[in-house]
């Protein structure tokens, strides 16, 4: 009898642990899950929405869901994880812009160009209204930076002026127009995109050269103004 | 059986093997639930005792003998094994990284005993713990852990009494 009873606990106890970790509020812990990532705790950001991931059942929650979790990854420089769920992501919704450029971005970082360039095209043809000209420009950026990977110079000179007209005060966009001049050898053209690109992200962000792209952006700078001097 | 009579390795195993799955188990839950201070560290302490007792009936003597050197080899065991638990439920098995991010207060950990205490508790630590606070409430826990685990060690027998 002891026994039985000793059982029965146990069970007892495991299902209630197992209930109190699948039921849950699903779309609470997902709106939870949006709030962290804004205060930028991308570790709580990730598991409450892979909690709220679990829950879910219907397609658009959970493709919500993957995409946070994304870029809740690319943030934390887990990549490779976060290509995972783009990858699931975009098995339930093919042709979801978000997440094809995403996987661009995602793709070019990890040095997968040709894949970069297949998920940047598809995704720009299909971003529509719902994506802000901000992020398309930025897009645009990643695409240019794919084509300047590959050595093609004048399609990522037409995608640094497409970025640049569609948001002109975007860093990224001046910094793909630094390049592409540099590229070129226009060295004082380069300095001039490169010089407009960091006073745009100080503006945007006065802490941005602590950050890693801020201090690349800022040693590019040193580095071309030492290329313009030793030119003239 | 005297105190210099060599311990079983496989007994050893077996116990050490049980602390390393209550941690493994609790690491998970930590995770995808919460941190429930001081009731894990009870709760955990003496369920994983209770257990190597059950396991050692016929090495009783043994654990009487080294019951302190025990309880430390399956204390750090358990956290091994929490450890390995934790970060396995992670995206990307990272336990000692996330670690520093709660020190350095990048991310918080869920405290499930203080979220269903409900009220002014509830609020202050609604988002969760980190920095010195999550530090000493953990260490808090484990020394209750550790004490209980210390206290349910089977005791030696005064058999001149009987």
């Amino acid at each position: 009898m002891i026994n039985f009873i000793r059982i029965v606990t146990f069970i007892v106890a495991v299902v209630i642990t197992v209930f109190s970790i699948f039921n849950i509020d699903a779309e609470t812990e997902l709106a939870q899950a949006h709030s962290a990532f804004r205060a930028g705790d991308m570790d709580q950001a990730l598991r409450m929405a892979r909690r709220a991931n679990r829950a879910f059942s219907e397609s658009d929650k959970k493709v919500e869901a993957y995409k946070l979790q994304a870029e809740a990854a690319m943030e934390m420089d887990w990549n490779s994880k976060a290509k995972v769920y783009l990858d699931r992501l975009l098995s339930i919704d093919a042709q979801n812009a978000g997440a094809l450029l995403l996987r661009g971005q995602l793709n070019r970082q990890l040095g997968n160009y040709n894949l970069a360039l297949a998920d940047l095209d598809k995704g720009l043809m299909r971003a529509s209204d719902n994506i802000s000209m901000n992020k398309r420009a930025y897009y645009y950026t990643q695409r240019g930076l794919v084509y300047l990977a590959l050595q093609d110079l004048s399609k990522a000179s037409g995608d640094a002026i497409v970025a640049i007209n569609l948001s002109e005060n975007l860093p990224e966009a001046h910094d793909l127009m630094s390049k592409v001049f540099e590229q070129k050898g226009d060295i004082k053209k380069a300095l001039d995109e490169c010089e407009r690109a960091y006073k745009l992200s100080i503006e945007r962000d006065k802490l941005s050269f602590t950050t890693p792209e801020g201090r690349i952006l800022s040693d590019r700078l040193v580095h071309l103004r030492g290329k313009y001097l030793l030119s003239k | 059986m005297s105190k210099s009579e060599k311990i079983p390795t496989s007994a050893v195993a077996k116990w050490v093997f049980t602390a390393l799955v209550f941690g493994f188990v609790l690491g998970w839950v930590r995770y995808w639930i919460g941190y429930y201070i001081l009731l894990q560290g009870i709760a955990a302490g003496l369920l994983m005792v209770w257990v190597v007792k059950r396991i050692a009936k016929e090495q009783q003597q043994f654990l009487v003998n080294i019951r302190f050197k025990m309880t430390v080899i399956l204390f750090f065991s358990f956290m091994i094994g929490q450890a390995f638990g934790f970060g396995f439920a992670q995206p990307v098995f990272d336990p000692l990284g996330w670690l520093g991010r709660v020190w350095n207060g990048d991310t918080s950990e869920s405290v499930f005993g203080i979220f269903s205490t409900g009220g002014v508790a509830h609020q202050a630590f609604a988002e969760g713990l980190s920095g010195g606070f999550w530090l000493f409430l953990s260490l808090f826990d484990l020394i209750f852990m550790f004490f209980f685990m210390l206290i349910s060690m089977p005791l030696k027998t005064n058999k001149k009494r009987s």
